[in-house]
Parts: C-alpha cells; structure tokens; sequence
C-alpha cells in the first residue's frame, strides 16, 4: 500500500515539480509498484479530464467596464476657486473626501417626459463651443462654469455650480439620449446627499456649491469630431442655461 | 508591430494612462476571467470578479513590486477575490444545497448533459483550498512555487493539497459515471 509521501511524489512527478533526489525515488517507486503505476495513470487521467474544459472568452464590455470604473475611481477636480469655497463650501466637506458614486452606465432611449421633452427638440438650438472651451453659467439664481474635460483618461464635463434653488441638469449626447456614465463628486464638493442622480437627470440642490463631473462614455458620440454635447440646466421649471459642446 | 514591454504599461498605468492600463487588460482579461470562472463557477460571478481584481490592481500599482510577474500578482488578487466572492456565496446558501454528493451514476450523468458540464461541477465540489490549487496548475500553469507565492502558502503544502484535489477529483468524476 503506497504512503502519503508515495502518493504525492507521484502527483509532483506529473507536474515535473520533482528535486534530483526525489526524481530517482519516484522512478524507482514506478518501476516496482503496480500500485504506484496505478495511480499514475489515474492522476493522469485526471489531469487530462480537467485540461479538456474549454476556455471562455470573457464579456465583451468587461474592459470597458473596468476602465470606466477605473476613471470614476481615479477622479480628482481642480479645487474650486477660492472665492467660491470661501463663501459656500461647508468646511466640512474640505477634507480630501472623494466621493465617486456610480449610477447607472447609459440612459436607455426614450426615458422619462422630461428628457423626451428635452431630446426632441423644444429647446432654440445652442451654439456649440470649441470642445475643451470652458462655458460660463451666469443666469438669474444661477452662477458657475462648465467644461469638458478627462478622469483617468475618460471623457467628462466638469461642472461647478451655484444655485440658489435646486436645479436639474441635464446631457445629451449628439440627440442620441445616451449620456453619461457616473457623477463624480469633487472633493470639496458639498458632498453626496446634495447632488443626486435619477431618471437620468443630476439634480443639485440649492443654497450652496457644487463642483462634480460627469463621465461621458466611451461608446458615445465624441465632441471633438464634430458631434455635440448638449448641457441644459433647469429650475423651477424653466431653462435657465443651455450650451453645447463640439467643432 | 512591437508589443509595448509589460513595464512599461505598469510604469504609465500608474500615471493614470488608460491606454497603458487597457493594455494591461487586454493582456491578462482572459486568463484572470477563466481562472475566476473555474473558482466561483458561473460566467456572470466571474466577471465580476475578474473587474473587481483588476480595479484593486490599478488602484494599488504603485505598491507592485516588479521582482514578481505582473501575472503572478494579479493571479493573487483574482484569487483572493474569488475566494471572498465564495464565502460570501456559501453565507447565503444552505449546507445541504452544496453538500450532497452526486452519486447517481452514468445514466444521470448522460441525461444531465456533456463531459465539460461534468468537469466543471465536478471541480465545484472540491473545497476552496483544493479547488485553487487545482485551477492554478492545471489552467494557469504555475509552478509549485509560484503557486505557493500567489496563496502564500509553502511549496510543501501546494504539492500536498495538489494530489489530495486530484484524488478528491478522481472520486467525484468517476461517481459522476466519467470514465478517466
């Protein structure tokens, strides 16, 4: 009967995993044990019965996912001006806290009626700036800036906005409905519970800054090939700013 | 066209280079997927897994430390992931839905489907420790030594835990009704 030692330079001895010393121990178990050669054959056996399990592509979109993930991760936002910290920022948002919230990847086409109402075209047609122009919001109750820019090497439109009610902001992407991919906090951003995401639309709330971005995804149509990033920002109902981004 | 060096990717993926790290991802996506597969049993747990590994691994590039293979330390963090990704799994399930062993024969086994289908819920019966082993020499093709580096565990042990997966293996197919 073969010993545990016996068993286990067999099965290392498959794997080539044997020391000089072992190798001609296990050669010579071989050549005087029918057993040993038994369970050779039967290790074997397993082997080749554990190999012939195909391999599997991964999901198409995994690396996709994963960078988009990476870039919300990596995000940082040029601090806010110091006026505007000054004068909004609770201070107890100002101590490095990232915060990345993820939110669904893509709006489905259609929606709800406010997006549709936005999508089909109600709106007079915004101007398109250069793509990495920085557009300023100055409206009545609303002040701040938005822009396009990178996380981690993902597209996005960074925002900073100061209301004095809550404001809903809305993107879209070359009339297509897909939008973005994740609301990025800044780190001396007033913090999660104030800005929130819903039915595709990132509502701010009043009464205080907020700097975020916004990740485009990649699939999506591309600003700086002549296709248009559309940014409109409501309150109370109305459209109080509306811009687009493109050649 | 040359590949750029593994180095390098590792050297502009911690810049933040999404090229660099897509690259990274392009190389190893398959190999971490199909090993996360074989541990936690199911296309859809494998993704994530395979995102959440290579999330922590860029995340923590700087803390890489080149004498190892790039391989090797992504393998380690997939494991890890996997085998959390399990215990949390066996947390919510009954010990009676994963512990009755199969022994219905080769009729059953015929009906229930292919070799492969066989194969692999066979594998899902070996406990974690052995299943890993089994998964890292067998589909990833470490040697002993690499192998007791990713699960930190000495070459002594990885030799032990090899042979007694292979005979838990050997038991459970052949009550399957597999021929070997």
């Amino acid at each position: 009967m073969l010993d545990r030692h016996e068993c286990e330079l067999i099965s290392a001895g498959l794997d080539g995993e044997l020391a000089p010393g072992e190798q001609r121990e296990h050669d010579e178990l071989l050549a005087s044990s029918a057993e040993a050669r038994a369970l050779r054959a039967e290790l074997r056996g397993v082997g080749a019965a554990l190999e012939s399990l195909p391999e599997q592509a991964p999901p198409a979109d995994l690396a996709e996912r994963v960078l988009a993930r990476a870039a919300s991760r990596d995000a940082k936002v040029t601090p806010l001006r110091p006026r505007w910290r000054r004068a909004h920022v609770p201070l107890a948002f100002a101590a490095g806290l990232l915060v990345a919230v993820a939110v669904s990847r893509l709006l489905p086409v259609g929606g709800s009626p406010l997006e549709q109402q936005w999508m089909s075209g109600t709106l007079a047609p915004a101007a398109r700036l250069p793509g990495h122009a920085e557009q300023r919001i100055d409206a009545d109750g609303l002040t701040g800036s938005v822009r396009l820019g990178q996380r981690g090497g993902t597209r996005s439109l960074e925002f900073r906005v100061e209301a004095t009610g809550p404001v809903e902001i809305e993107v879209d992407l070359n009339g297509t409905g897909r939008t973005f991919g994740g609301v990025v906090v800044a780190e001396d951003g007033p913090g999660p519970g104030r800005i929130e995401f819903a039915g595709g639309t990132v509502r701010v709330a009043g009464g205080a800054g907020a700097a975020f971005g916004l990740l485009l995804p990649a699939t999506a149509a591309h600003p700086d090939h002549g296709e248009a990033v559309r940014v409109a920002i409501r309150s109370d109902g109305r459209t109080r700013f509306e811009t687009a981004f493109g050649e | 066209m040359t590949e750029t060096p593994e180095s390098a990717l590792i050297e502009r993926g911690r810049r933040g280079d999404r090229q660099a790290l897509a690259g990274l991802l392009d190389r190893y996506q398959g190999p971490v997927f199909n090993a996360a597969l074989r541990i936690v049993g199911n296309p859809d747990d494998a993704s994530d897994v395979t995102q959440s590994a290579f999330l922590k691994a860029f995340e923590n590039l700087d803390r890489y430390d080149p004498s190892y293979r790039f391989f090797s330390w992504i393998y380690r963090i997939a494991v890890n992931e996997s085998i959390n990704h399990n215990k949390r799994r066996y947390r919510t399930q009954s010990l009676d839905e994963r512990d009755i062993p199969d022994h219905r024969g080769p009729h059953a086994s015929a009906e229930r489907g292919s070799l492969s289908r066989e194969i692999r819920d066979s594998l899902m019966q070996l406990d974690d420790i052995y299943r890993v082993v089994v998964v890292l020499r067998h589909y990833s093709e470490f040697s002993y030594r690499e192998i007791g580096e990713i699960l930190e565990i000495p070459e002594k042990t990885v030799k032990s835990r090899l042979f007694t997966a292979r005979r838990r293996m050997r038991d459970v197919l052949v009550a399957r009704g597999v021929e070997l």
